[in-house]
């Protein structure tokens, strides 16, 4: 941690004389200096709002339609099909157009923000609870717990993940869908796949860190001290990976917002017609020379909600890897 | 409304509370998309009495004009494949554009006929005697295959019985699945040991011993019944096209699939020489065809169909600007059809009467096993708005019962009005009536007028547009009902072979389906997609689906098609139709146009049994 | 060198046998349709369609099946007859193969040289606006689904569609015939494909080159007095590029086993990634294994090929 750099001296000015007249010196700890980092980001502080006021409309989607004056997202609108039953844009009642069967798009965006974060929240944590154990494991034991799962880890690339995903999507299409009724057809698919697929990132991050870690002092006086194997992954090294365990976690939510997406575009996401937003760019692509807004709107809210949380995930980065310099 | 808390159930714990405050609100699913009924489509033009004159602007060539210019290639642009290059296999109309442009079945269909089928390789009409038990064809003498696709010596000897006889036996192998033959010849003499056979052995074309040849020029069909009819209608589909046994033999022996497709010898004015599957088909002018010996003109020189347009609307775009091309398996619906019928209007062609639409009601389970049930679902449909998803009021005209325009049965069935009378009051409101459907499900024992209990329903559909845009707004219409729909969206293939057309694997609603004639007949419309027998003989490839199993429906089938006499004929379809309507299984929407383009240098004939475009009578200017 | 070469080939293919054990086991637990049924096509009874399924060898226990399967493709390089096109899945593959190598290599090369361009000018103009405006730029394209930006260049950039008619739009390259054609066709798909890409191996090739600029020996070659531009091209670039070089075996590997899935879509371009899905919606499983089998040999082949230039490029890698 170098001190002397004019970005930290910078910082103190900032804060006002009366660290600079202190006579004691205080260190900072590794959260504060994170929180500090964090809050100077302009980028990752816009990011957080626009986070908190999207979960916010996701969970308040009805409350915010009424405001508006917008119908719901199931309810077909025929007066805006024409002739043609072709969808007509934006306009006084519907502000972002209907889709192709008349349901207003605005709504539909607003509603289509619920599945995307669910989506990205819950696989994000199945795949960073499974990764990491998995991760922690081989890198501990080492041997032919290690082989095997460093093996599979390999081995999983090449398993075409749609395979997976329009087989679970058929196999747990109806009723009470798939392993007891775990895996429920829609959004339980989505996210099922998504942690299938990608638990394989953190587990070699995690691997990585635990192969180095695990050759350090403090585990070594933990295990001259007779502490079990379990105890030392518990106390000794979960501990230690936190960063690396919340910097994977921020730079894959938007990873897996964008998967959810690219499931419902191909068709094998969230089943219609809850709204998605990939989904409903799915259905406008056949129509955009002549129907731009059913795609451009979900379109833009995919964009901004993956830029605000990679600008979060960027912050995160560099708040919690000391040689970064943020740009 | 209950699929939606299910998703919110998913939220983190923190949001559950706060979310289920606000889910009653905001003009929830519950209004659903029949209100404002007419809506776009309450213009006066929407008329489900007959042709409106919107639809007459744009009627098809059925005849090529008199000066048709020889010469040029015809490019179909196609979205996917031919279902099979066989053409003993064939048995979709996209394919037809293909094999009757290649092949010379006994009968054929001039564009412009439309009543029964005329002599193509047949060398006049069939004698019919014995009762109409016997059916007997004389051939063309001189017809001569032309070169094999793929190369090789092919085969030099003329058409002769044999060969007509051994065309239609090799359908029964397992390697050439063809798809009618046991349909409309069921009733041919050893027929049942002509199946055995090929079961013991499936690498032989078995022999059946009613398809009997005494010379080479003269074939004839014994039947059990007189179901003459249908027989000669089966006629006209590429089964009977003439293969040699003797070069055909070694490639029907592969397994799994009879390689003959690939290596075949056609009689027609074309042939077929090259074939890439998903890529493309080739069809080249028959070297050893004689011209007039048929009633093809066959004006063009070549026709290349050319698969993989995926997207509809680029495809009709790219043949409205473009030169010579016509499409294959898809017809302009939606947006597509709004800027031809706009922008391209002498491009456009409207023909009535292919095919029809309906959303199929499982009749075998709850909730739709039971009849009120079923007649509260039909009133309630806004038929309007599920046209709207194909393109409005130029995609078609309203079906209020089965049988299609144009096909014998149509006019005896009610015509376009549909069946009058109070029992169908459920059939008479093509924008919906949910006072009407309201007091049946009240007959059906639902107190409230909507459903409750166990309402759960299950639907399964297509996973691209238009079909899945159907599917979303006949979902909504059910939820009106009270009706909880779990929709599941497949690809379309997958949508019958794995669901629809699986006896034990049906969901309630399969709101995809629909048919087309193979041949302007009764029989050839309403016996398969409504007679229990289909549902014994193939559970797995079921197209009754239905499921519907009225023993005086299956009666009047088995007899109807043993009828002769064309009027008789026609009426006792007629009522065949009006009888399964009683029965509410199915909802009605669609009697299709077939929207056909083309380029603004093709002349394009349209043949109105395949509802396509004639190969062999489609010229360029 | 040629013991861990050797290594590497016969874990590789032990790979390629775990893999289509894989696919096998997920193909008989969750079956998206019946391959027998559609192959029977319409109206078939039950006795024909018990036909075929025998001739397809789909009444026979799982692991006979998959023994026979591995045998021929082992043994005969025959990846069997495609349940739905009664085509030889090799010949299916390689139909479709030509089209997306044309997409991966000319996505390849853009992504490589403006991505890596782009990071080491960011990384040696530390906090310049260039440096802010390429960073949070390659970090809007990152966030851009793949498929809305074609969809997006699509409806600005089509000749047929488009707003302003520049280049060839969907559909293009099924329908050219020169290589010149085909390569106009492939500019909007090289370019929205590259695009998050290359925003990628940017942010990489950044993080790599800052890191490695602030090593002790390359303060020791400045000191030695030579001319910045050395010191990044033969030093530092050298030494950044090396965990890229891994990147790109993995992308390129997987894009060839189908991962263009996206782009092919939005482009109706007719390559293996849109066979897969194809493939898989109706269940035909030689296909499915056919394709897959040649993607994991891509993965394969490609990370050793990058393995290998990896230990060229960094003299400290020595592999046993």
């Amino acid at each position: 941690m170098s001190v002397g750099t004019p970005d930290l001296l910078l910082e103190e000015t900032e804060i006002g004389a009366v660290d600079l007249v202190s006579d004691e010196i205080e260190a900072r700890s590794p959260w504060e200096l994170f929180f500090r980092r964090f809050r100077e980001d302009k980028f990752a502080l816009a990011g957080i709002i626009f986070l908190t006021v999207l979960i916010l409309a996701a969970i308040f989607a009805p409350l915010v339609c009424r405001l508006v004056g917008a119908p719901g997202p199931d309810s077909a609108d025929q007066n805006a099909l024409d002739l043609f039953g072709q969808p007509t844009g934006p306009s006084s009642a519907h502000i972002f157009g209907v889709d192709q069967i008349g349901r207003d798009v605005f709504s539909r965006v607003i509603y289509g923000a619920r599945v995307s974060l669910v989506v990205a929240f819950v696989s994000t944590f199945l795949t960073t609870v499974f990764g990491v154990f998995c991760g922690l494991f081989a890198g501990y034991y080492r041997g032919w717990i290690d082989t095997l799962i460093s093996r599979t880890i390999d081995a999983w690339l090449a398993i075409p993940y749609l395979l997976l995903a329009i087989g679970l999507a058929s196999a747990c299409s109806f009723g009470n869908g798939c392993v007891g009724g775990l895996i429920k057809p829609g959004i339980p698919v989505v996210i099922a796949v998504i942690a299938i697929t990608s638990w394989t990132y953190p587990a070699r991050i995690i691997r990585g860190q635990v192969l180095s870690l695990r050759e350090k002092e403090f585990v070594d006086a933990s295990r001259s001290l007779g502490a079990s194997n379990l105890r030392i992954i518990i106390k000794d090294l979960l501990p230690n990976l936190t960063a690396p365990i919340i910097v994977f976690a921020s730079t894959f939510l938007p990873t897996a917002i964008l998967f959810e997406a690219a499931l419902s575009f191909l068709g094998v996401g969230v089943q219609p017609p809850t709204p998605s937003w990939g989904q409903m760019i799915s259905d406008a692509a056949p129509n955009i020379a002549s129907q731009w807004w059913y795609m451009l709107f979900p379109g833009l809210a995919l964009l901004f909600t993956a830029l605000a949380f990679n600008f979060v995930g960027d912050a995160m980065t560099d708040a919690m890897n000391p040689r970064a310099r943020k740009s | 409304m209950r699929s939606r808390s299910r998703l919110l159930g998913m939220l983190l714990p923190g949001l559950l509370a706060l979310a289920s405050l606000g889910v009653a609100g905001c003009g929830s699913s519950s209004k659903s998309s029949s209100s404002g009924g007419g809506g776009a489509s309450s213009s006066s033009s929407n008329s489900t009495t007959g042709i409106t004159a919107e639809v007459a602007k744009f009627k098809p060539l059925v005849s090529a004009p008199a000066g048709a210019k020889k010469g040029g290639t015809l490019t179909v642009l196609g979205n996917g494949d031919i279902d099979y290059i066989d053409p003993g296999a064939t048995y979709s109309q996209w394919g037809l554009v293909v094999q009757w442009a290649a092949q010379s079945p006994l009968m054929g269909w001039p564009p412009n006929v439309t009543t029964a089928p005329v002599p193509l390789l047949a060398a006049s009409q069939p004698t019919i005697s014995d009762g109409g038990k016997t059916v007997t064809f004389k051939i063309k003498p001189n017809i001569h295959y032309s070169p094999p696709m793929g190369g090789g010596t092919g085969w030099t000897k003329p058409v002769v019985s044999q060969d007509v006889k051994y065309a239609i036996d090799r359908g029964l192998m397992p390697g050439v699945p063809n798809g009618y033959l046991t349909l409309y010849g069921a009733d041919l003499v050893g027929l049942a040991q002509a199946e055995a056979a090929v079961k013991k052995d499936p690498t032989k074309a078995p022999d059946i011993s009613g398809i009997a040849t005494p010379d080479s020029s003269t074939i004839v069909f014994h039947l059990t019944k007189p179901s003459a009819v249908g027989l000669i209608g089966m006629l006209s589909l590429p089964l009977s096209s003439p293969i040699p046994q003797g070069y055909a033999a070694k490639y029907d022996a592969q397994t799994p699939s009879s390689t003959y497709g690939q290596h075949q010898i056609d009689v027609g004015p074309y042939y077929i020489t090259t074939y890439q599957p998903g890529k493309q088909i080739v069809l080249d002018r028959n070297p050893n065809y004689t011209a007039d010996s048929d009633f093809r003109p066959a004006y063009v020189d070549k026709i290349v169909v050319q698969e993989g347009y995926t997207d509809e609307n680029s495809a009709v775009q790219k043949i409205l600007t473009g030169k010579s091309m016509v499409p294959f398996d898809f017809s302009a619906t939606g947006q597509a059809l709004k800027v031809a019928a706009t922008q391209y209007p002498k491009q456009l062609s409207l023909l009535p009467g292919v095919g029809n639409r309906y959303i199929a009601l499982n009749t075998s389970k709850p909730p739709f096993n039971n009849i009120n049930t079923r007649k509260a679902v039909i009133a309630a449909s806004n038929r309007a708005a599920l046209r709207d998803t194909r393109g409005g009021v130029l995609a078609g005209a309203i079906a209020t019962h089965f049988i299609m325009p144009g096909v014998p049965g149509f006019q005896q069935a009610g015509g376009y009005a549909g069946p009058s009378g109070a029992q169908y009051d459920f059939l008479q409101h093509p924008t919906g009536d949910m006072a009407l459907a309201e007091s049946y499900m009240k007959k059906a024992g639902y107190s409230s007028g909507k459903c409750s209990g166990s309402c759960t329903v299950t639907m399964v559909s297509d996973n691209t547009p238009p079909g899945s845009n159907t599917a979303q707004v006949f979902k909504s219409q059910l939820t009106a009902l009270g009706f909880n729909v779990q929709l599941h969206e497949v690809e379309h293939a997958v949508m019958y072979t794995k669901f629809c057309s699986v006896v034990s694997n049906a969901p309630n609603v399969c709101p995809n389906v629909g048919w087309a004639k193979d041949f302007n007949d009764g029989q050839a419309v309403i016996d398969v997609p409504t007679n229990g027998a289909t549902i014994t003989a193939s559970p797995s490839n079921n197209s009754n689906w239905p499921q519907l199993n009225d023993p005086a429906v299956n009666s009047a089938l088995a007899s109807a098609r043993l009828i002769t006499d064309p009027t008789a004929r026609a009426a006792a379809y007629g009522r065949i139709d009006d009888m399964v309507m009683a029965q509410a299984p199915m909802v009605p929407w669609l009697w299709d146009y077939q929207a056909n383009v083309a380029s603004s240098n093709v002349v394009p004939v349209i043949n109105q049994i395949s509802g396509l475009v004639d190969a062999s009578f489609t010229s360029l200017k | 060198m040629f013991r861990y070469i050797v290594r590497r080939v016969l874990w590789g293919i032990a790979m390629l046998i775990i893999v289509s054990a894989v696919v096998f086991l997920i193909f008989y637990v969750l079956p998206t349709a019946d391959p027998a049924v559609l192959r029977a096509g319409r109206n078939a009874g039950t006795q024909q369609i018990a036909q075929i399924r025998h001739s397809l060898g789909l009444d026979e226990p799982i692991y006979q099946q998959y023994f026979n399967y591995m045998k021929q493709v082992f043994l005969h390089f025959n990846f069997g007859y495609s349940y739905q096109y009664n085509v030889p899945v090799r010949q299916l593959i390689f139909n479709r193969l030509p089209a997306t190598i044309w997409l991966v290599t000319g996505a390849v090369i853009i992504w490589l040289s403006v991505g890596l361009t782009i990071g080491i000018i960011s990384a040696i103009r530390r906090r310049s606006i260039l440096d802010r405006t390429t960073m949070t730029g390659s970090l809007a394209l990152i966030s851009a689904p793949v498929f809305w930006l074609g969809l997006v260049s699509l409806y600005l950039f089509a000749d047929d569609i488009g707003v302003w008619k520049i280049f060839p739009g969907q559909g293009a390259f099924a329908s050219a015939n020169t290589p010149l054609q085909k390569a106009e066709a492939m500019i909007l798909p090289w370019l929205v494909l590259a695009a998050a890409t290359s925003a990628v191996y940017a942010r990489y090739m950044r993080a790599s080159m800052i890191d490695t600029m602030s090593e002790d020996y390359i303060r020791t070659a400045r000191a030695k007095g030579l001319p910045e531009r050395t010191v990044i091209r033969r030093h530092a670039v050298r030494s950044a590029i090396t965990p890229i070089v891994t990147l790109i075996g993995l992308d390129v590997g997987t894009l060839l086993a189908g991962n263009a899935i996206l782009t092919e879509t939005v482009f109706n371009i007719p390559g293996v990634g849109r066979l897969l899905y194809n493939a898989i919606s109706v269940s035909d499983l030689t296909t499915i294994q056919g394709i897959t089998l040649f993607g994991a040999f891509f993965i394969v082949f490609f990370n050793l090929v990058v393995d290998i230039a990896y230990a060229y490029i960094d003299p400290r890698v020595r592999y046993s």
